[in-house]
This record gives C-alpha cells, sequence and structure tokens, in this order.
C-alpha cells in the first residue's frame, strides 16, 4: 500500500514537489500514513472472527478474507468463553466464535455438547472427508429404564429418540441417571485410528489396531481435545461417563443407535453394554466386553 | 501484508513515529541527523508525528482495543496487558470497557454512587421553624453507628425534592411538633457514604430544633474493579441457556437479569459474591456450590446468601422482583438446606458459604544490604531481624516494606488458590508449601533462600474451603 506516499506528489504545488528536501520528508510522513492506514484496516479486521466457507467467503478486493489474522482469536476466544483447543483447525475453531451465542445458548443440553464438537472436524471436512455422526445416551430411571438419544448425522440431521425398553444399560446402575456418553462415527472422517495397544482389554489378541496410525491419524492429544469439547460444555449436574469412538472395522460392532438390541458376538463382545461395559472382560468368561472398534478415549465412570 | 494483532493494539507513541520518520528521510538522503535543534526543519519532523499520534494512531489503538474486553478500559482502569486507559480525563466515569460490556454482553458495571436515603425530621422548638430549602440542611451519622476505617464520619445535605419544598421559594416550614420526611444524599462519594436505618442526625439547629426520629438505609457504592466486571461479562451468554452450565450459577450468583450487578434483597446495596465454586460433575442432578467475597467466605452476608438463591433458584425476594433462575428442572442445588426461620421456607435448597482456613506462616529470607537502599527508613544494616525484635524507627520502617510486601504476596496467592485449593481431586486440595517460600521470595526484590517453617509441610485444603494468610512470624537475614 503507498497511498499517501504518492498522493502529496499529485496534490502539492510545482514548487514543492522539486524541492528535493522537504519531498523526502513527506514521502517518508506518506510512508508512515501509510502504515497507519494497514494497521486501521488490520484493527477493523482484527474484529472479525470469520469471513464465511469458501466460495462465497466475504473478501478484500484484493482477495484478502475480512476476517482476523489467527493471532487475534485467542483475543475473541477470551471475550466469548470458547476455549481454542491446542489440536483444533483453525477453521473449526473460527466456525465456534462465530457461533458462540448460539453454542452458550445450548451449553449444558446434549445438542449443545454436539454442537460444539462437531466443528472439530470441519477442516477435514473442507479437505473433502466428512462429519462424524455423534450420539449421545442417557438412561431414565424409570421403573422400566429407557435410554434416550440424541443423534447428528454427518449432514447435520438431529434425531432424538427414546427406546421404549432401554437398550443401554451400562452397569445396571439406572439411579445414576445425569450420566451420559457419547459415540463419534469416525467412518468417512478422514482419520485413522490411533495408536493403540491391541484390542483394548485383552493383551495381543486379534492385534488389529496395533501399531497403526496412518497419515492422518487421530493422535492422543487431538482424542484429548474432543474429550474436552465435550465435557467443557456439559452441564454442572451431568456426568460425562465416556467418550468413544468407534472406527470402521470389519467384524467389529456397528455404530449404536436407538434402535439396535445388544448382541453377543461370538468372540464374546456386546454390540451395546448390557450392563457388561463397566469392565473391560467379563469375568465369568474372561472375554472382552467392548466392540474392538470401540476406542474409549474417556471411560470415566461416576462414583 | 497484515500486521500482528500485537502491532495492531499496542499504541504507537509519538516518539516511536519520530524514530520511524528519522529512519525513513535518513535512509531516503534528508540529513536529519545534522539539523539544528530548533530549526524550523527539525521542529517540523517533531510536531509531524506529535500530530500523527494525537490524530491518527491513538484514536486507532483506541478504537481497537475497544473491540476487546481485556483490552477496553474505562477512564481510570488498566487493561489487562498493563496499558493505562488512553482519556485524557482519567477522572472515571464509563468508557469503552463499559460501553462495550454494555452492548455486547449486556452487563452493566457498578460505578460509585452517592449514597441516597430519606430522613424524617420533626420540629422539636416551641415555634415554627425558619423556611429551609435543600442542601440547607447537614447530616451525620451517630453511635452506635460505627464511625469510618479513617475515623471519620460521612456527611448528608437534603436533597431537592419539589413535593416537600413547597413553601415560597421552594422552601419547607415546620411547625412545632410537626414532621416531615424528604431525601438527603451524602456529600462523599462511594460507599463511605453508606448508614444504616435510623443512624441519621440532624447537624443543622440554625433553622431550628431539629430531631431525625427516623433514617432509612443509605448505601453508596465504589466502581466495580474492571477484572471482575470483565469476569461478570463473560458469564452473560451461559446465563441463556436452559442447560444448566455451571457458568449460568456464576452468572446468576452476583448479576441480576437485566445485567446490573445484583442487589441485596433487602436493599442493603449490592451482592458481595465475587467467586465460587461450582461442581462440575453429577451422576444425580446435584450441583454444589461454595461463594466467597474478596475477604473469603467471612465477607459474605447471610443478605448476599439470600439474594444469590433467590437469583439462581428463581425465587423472587424482597427487591428481587424478577430473578434469574438458572436452575434446571430436576436439578437440586447444594450442598445446605434452610431451616426455620431464615428468608425462605424449611428445606429450601441452599448454596453455601467458604468456611476459612486461616495459615499462619512462619518464615526466613535473606537479602543483601544493599538491596535495602532507598527504603523508607533507610539502608538495613548487616544482622538478623525478626518480627518479635525491636528496632530503631528507621530500620522499622524499612523492615515493614518489604514484610509487608511479603505479607502481600503471600496473601495474594493463598486467594489466588481459589476455593478447594490447588489440584482439588473432588474432595479436597492443597496449598504447597513450595509456593508459599515462591511468594515470600516474590514479595520484594532480591529476596533470596527463603525457608517456610511454619506450615510444616503441604496445607489439605477441604472441599468448600479456601486459605487466607493467618498470623506471620519473620526473621529477615540482611548480609552485607
Amino acid at each position: 500500500m503507498s497511498v499517501y506516499q504518492d498522493m502529496w506528489r499529485k496534490w502539492a504545488p510545482p514548487w514543492f514537489r522539486t524541492a528535493r528536501n522537504i519531498g523526502v520528508f513527506y514521502e517518508s510522513v506518506g510512508r508512515i500514513l501509510d502504515s497507519e492506514a494497514q494497521r486501521a484496516l488490520d484493527g477493523r479486521l482484527a474484529g472479525i472472527v470469520y469471513a464465511g466457507a469458501e466460495p462465497y467467503a466475504a473478501k478484500l478486493a484484493d482477495g484478502r478474507r475480512i476476517e482476523c489474522q489467527p493471532d487475534a482469536l485467542p483475543w475473541h476466544s477470551a471475550d466469548r468463553g470458547i476455549k481454542l483447543y491446542p489440536t483444533e483447525g483453525e477453521l473449526s475453531q473460527r466456525i465456534r466464535l462465530s457461533q458462540w451465542r448460539q453454542l452458550h445458548a445450548e451449553r449444558g443440553t446434549h445438542w449443545g455438547e454436539i454442537r460444539h464438537v462437531r466443528p472439530y472436524f470441519a477442516d477435514r471436512v473442507a479437505a473433502g472427508y466428512t462429519y462424524p455422526t455423534i450420539a449421545i445416551v442417557h438412561q431414565t430411571n424409570e421403573a422400566t429404564p429407557r435410554a434416550v438419544w440424541y443423534q447428528v448425522d454427518p449432514s447435520g440431521a438431529r434425531t432424538m429418540r427414546r427406546a421404549a425398553t432401554s437398550n443401554f444399560d451400562y452397569d445396571g446402575q439406572p439411579v445414576k441417571r445425569s450420566r451420559w456418553w457419547a459415540f463419534l462415527d469416525m467412518t468417512g472422517t478422514g482419520y485413522t485410528p490411533p495408536e493403540t495397544y491391541d484390542s483394548g482389554g485383552i493383551y495381543d489378541t486379534s492385534g488389529w489396531v496395533y501399531d497403526a496410525g496412518g497419515a492422518y491419524p487421530l493422535t492422543l492429544d487431538a482424542q484429548a481435545d474432543i474429550v474436552s469439547m465435550f465435557t467443557d460444555w456439559k452441564a454442572a449436574h451431568s456426568w460425562c461417563a465416556g467418550v468413544i469412538l468407534v472406527w470402521p472395522q470389519v467384524g467389529g460392532g456397528a455404530f449404536p443407535t436407538y434402535n439396535a438390541t445388544p448382541a453377543q458376538d461370538a468372540t464374546g463382545w456386546w454390540s451395546l453394554p448390557n450392563e457388561k461395559w463397566a469392565l473391560t472382560y467379563d469375568p465369568s468368561s474372561g472375554l472382552g466386553t467392548r466392540p474392538p472398534n470401540f476406542i474409549w478415549t474417556l471411560d470415566n465412570p461416576a462414583p | 501484508m497484515a500486521l500482528s494483532f500485537d502491532a495492531i493494539r499496542t499504541r504507537l507513541l509519538w516518539s516511536a513515529i519520530k524514530i520511524q520518520l528519522s529512519a525513513l528521510a535518513y535512509a531516503n538522503g534528508l540529513p536529519v541527523t545534522s539539523w539544528i535543534p530548533g530549526e524550523p526543519t527539525e521542529r517540523w519532523l517533531d510536531i509531524t508525528p506529535r500530530l500523527m499520534a494525537a490524530v491518527i494512531s491513538d484514536p486507532l489503538t483506541q478504537l481497537v482495543r475497544g473491540m476487546f474486553l481485556d483490552l477496553a478500559t474505562d477512564p481510570g482502569d488498566l487493561a489487562a496487558d498493563g496499558t493505562p486507559d488512553m482519556s485524557a480525563d482519567q477522572t472515571p466515569r464509563p468508557g469503552f470497557l463499559s460501553a462495550l460490556g454494555l452492548s455486547w454482553f449486556g452487563t452493566t458495571r457498578r460505578e460509585q454512587t452517592y449514597a441516597v436515603c430519606t430522613v424524617t425530621v420533626r420540629n422539636d422548638g416551641s415555634a415554627p421553624t425558619t423556611p429551609f430549602a435543600p442542601l440547607d440542611l447537614s447530616f451525620t451519622t451517630q453511635a452506635p453507628e460505627a464511625a469510618k476505617s479513617d475515623g471519620g464520619r460521612p456527611t448528608y445535605r437534603n436533597a431537592a425534592d419539589t413535593g416537600v419544598y413547597t413553601g415560597i421559594g421552594g422552601t419547607l416550614t415546620l411547625a412545632p411538633g410537626a414532621s416531615a420526611t424528604f431525601p438527603v444524599i451524602a456529600e462523599q462519594i462511594g460507599a463511605y457514604g453508606s448508614a444504616s436505618a435510623n443512624s441519621l442526625v440532624c447537624q443543622t439547629q440554625s433553622f431550628g430544633t431539629l430531631t431525625v426520629t427516623a433514617s432509612t438505609i443509605a448505601v453508596g457504592t465504589e466502581r466495580e474493579h474492571a477484572t471482575l466486571y470483565r469476569a461478570r461479562c463473560r458469564t452473560t451468554a451461559d446465563a441463556h441457556s436452559p442447560g444448566g452450565p455451571g457458568n449460568a450459577y456464576l452468572r446468576a450468583m452476583n448479576t441480576a437479569k437485566d445485567g446490573t450487578p445484583l442487589q441485596r434483597y433487602d436493599g442493603s446495596g449490592p451482592v458481595g459474591i465475587t467467586d465460587a465454586y461450582v461442581s462440575p460433575s453429577s451422576a444425580e442432578n446435584v450441583v454444589t456450590m461454595y461463594v466467597r467475597g474478596p475477604g473469603g467466605g467471612a465477607s459474605v452476608t447471610t443478605a448476599d446468601v439470600d439474594s444469590a438463591n433467590a437469583n439462581i433458584l428463581g425465587l423472587p425476594l424482597g427487591d428481587i422482583v424478577d430473578p434469574i433462575g438458572v436452575l434446571p428442572d430436576t436439578v437440586a442445588l447444594g450442598p445446605d438446606t434452610y431451616g426455620g426461620g431464615a428468608a425462605f421456607p424449611s428445606g429450601t435448597p441452599s448454596l453455601a458459604v467458604v468456611t476459612d482456613d486461616t495459615i499462619a506462616v512462619t518464615y526466613s529470607v535473606k537479602i543483601r544490604t544493599g538491596a535495602t537502599m532507598g527504603l523508607a527508613g533507610g539502608t538495613i544494616p548487616a544482622g538478623t531481624y525478626t518480627s518479635v525484635g525491636s528496632y530503631s524507627a528507621g530500620i522499622t520502617a524499612s523492615l515493614a516494606v518489604i514484610t509487608e510486601a511479603i505479607e502481600d504476596s503471600l496473601s495474594t496467592d493463598l486467594y489466588a488458590a481459589g476455593i478447594n485449593g490447588k489440584d482439588f481431586n473432588g474432595t479436597s486440595g492443597k496449598i504447597y508449601k513450595d509456593d508459599l517460600e515462591a511468594d515470600v521470595r516474590a514479595g520484594f526484590p532480591g529476596l533470596y533462600n527463603p525457608i517456610v517453617s511454619s506450615p510444616g509441610g503441604d496445607t489439605t485444603i477441604l472441599l468448600g474451603h479456601d486459605a487466607l494468610l493467618g498470623a506471620v512470624t519473620w526473621s529477615i537475614t540482611v548480609a552485607a
């Protein structure tokens, strides 16, 4: 930008333009004015967190997106109560900051928890992948306990179903009714399973995810951030008992839903908890209880 | 190329602009370093940066800073990054911070106010009073109302009231034995003017024998600290969630539905709760909450607790006619319940006030005598000094500077450890002895080798407790 630097020459009287010293002086003044003009523009942009999704993003004439630089995002984060997570992509940060009022309005609800986590995957979606299906389930403490399933599909569609007879009984303690579990279907998200030591509870059986990682692994740090995004957005009166990543796997368990029925695999694990998932193995049989493609990235039993 | 945010938010002083301008001019061949000071060209080099700073850089910096809570200030404030407010007039009053907080976060900053109340005055003389007008009468407090911390008492003047002063020239005349009730306003701004009900006495007796037979409570407030105000602003968004996030409880404990500071239900001033612990998780729909004020649990009154409960539970109480009510259905607030005879019926859920655990600290620390130069009482000679020792006035004064600074450091850090202490595990937290030693060292420049002998180890802080500084015993060795 060299507007002021050049402008003086255009407007100054001829005797002024040809005076070398004063010319240099005002050209120098013009350069500082130009830098202040740049500061004014950047300062205005600093107040805007998100220009929108491509190709319809708001842009200046020179193509620059009308939004702040990334180093201003922490300041918006502090003001809007939207924590930024270390492994979170910039796009996710901007989306959540721009939706801070809606996010806060739903904070403490299961929809709010899902809505808070979902943008984490936006950067991968922009690269051609899909959002995960995210479900949260909690159990009621009725005479015949029921399970209530909240689900947001990759398209963003929401469903809430209440299974007439609970298909989700984690450990036979329905009185702990404000516990909830979150499931993420990682199919199509572009992430590869993290490195885990075998199938969970049993040492060196199938080995199917051992030493996996791939080109775009969901690292332990990333998992920790996803867990935090759930728990940071929960109600004070509820208990996040688990965050479970479901990876596509032949021979593994299907993503749990409201209308599935608990069934035991021949190798011992259950497709839904059926009071078994609290322990990673069944003491009576010695077999694992959890589907091998389900990874408890948070296993947080309530006292 | 875009500037960094640090470059945008930082004030560009005229002197920095002058340096830039000189460097640019010099680089382009202008002999700026050989000008004669005071000559017109040199003056231009000085005047121009001042103009640019005044009309461009400073307003621009203020505009940018005004968009962020941590950077915006009202006159008299410091920003979170330590930058003073940039207004020419620093008289405390609403500025960018208050405007931002109100317009973006719907939260009103508590300003410094004059205490007002009404008094009922009776003419105890045998003749009518001389007509008196607003501001003619002076009032003050009397025992058993306590004097203020400086030993003085606030004074008040009768304020204008067209319904009272209806006589000729806007005056009031009281017949013998007659009474009138009218407003008075404190002459000193802030909490200094606060007074209990029925504590005022009329000082002006030149219009007649005037006796105050009743006075209402007078409440003057101090301006809310910018840090506390920013914290309240940040709880705004969650107050509108029906889902019961922790911040909603924090919001309701000291902020009314309209964003103004929550006033006590009995009209005795703003609620003094500034900090709280809200239990983060429950498997059975229970939220436990402990609150405290700037001085710990001891600075929270019963009226504070009743008012916070009213606003959290959604139960109108006294002056709180439109409480927020942030407690979701099926959720229980704890850990307390009301007994009989309190503001609410027996069994009403209630938060609890923090229990203050005072920690007595005994420490020793060293400092070189050179580091004590310039203290109030002069340099401290080499030697060992203790809190029970007796020294010359000068040494005592210099030691006081150091020990008081250390006490400030200790008490500030203990309070900052928060409710439940550090590393709270759901049952208890800790105050680490190592941290206390670090506080001693940080209290004054040049201190070294801090040793805390009491407490002897880490201190356990139970759920619902906080740590405040108790008695301090010290030993300072001044090395040559």
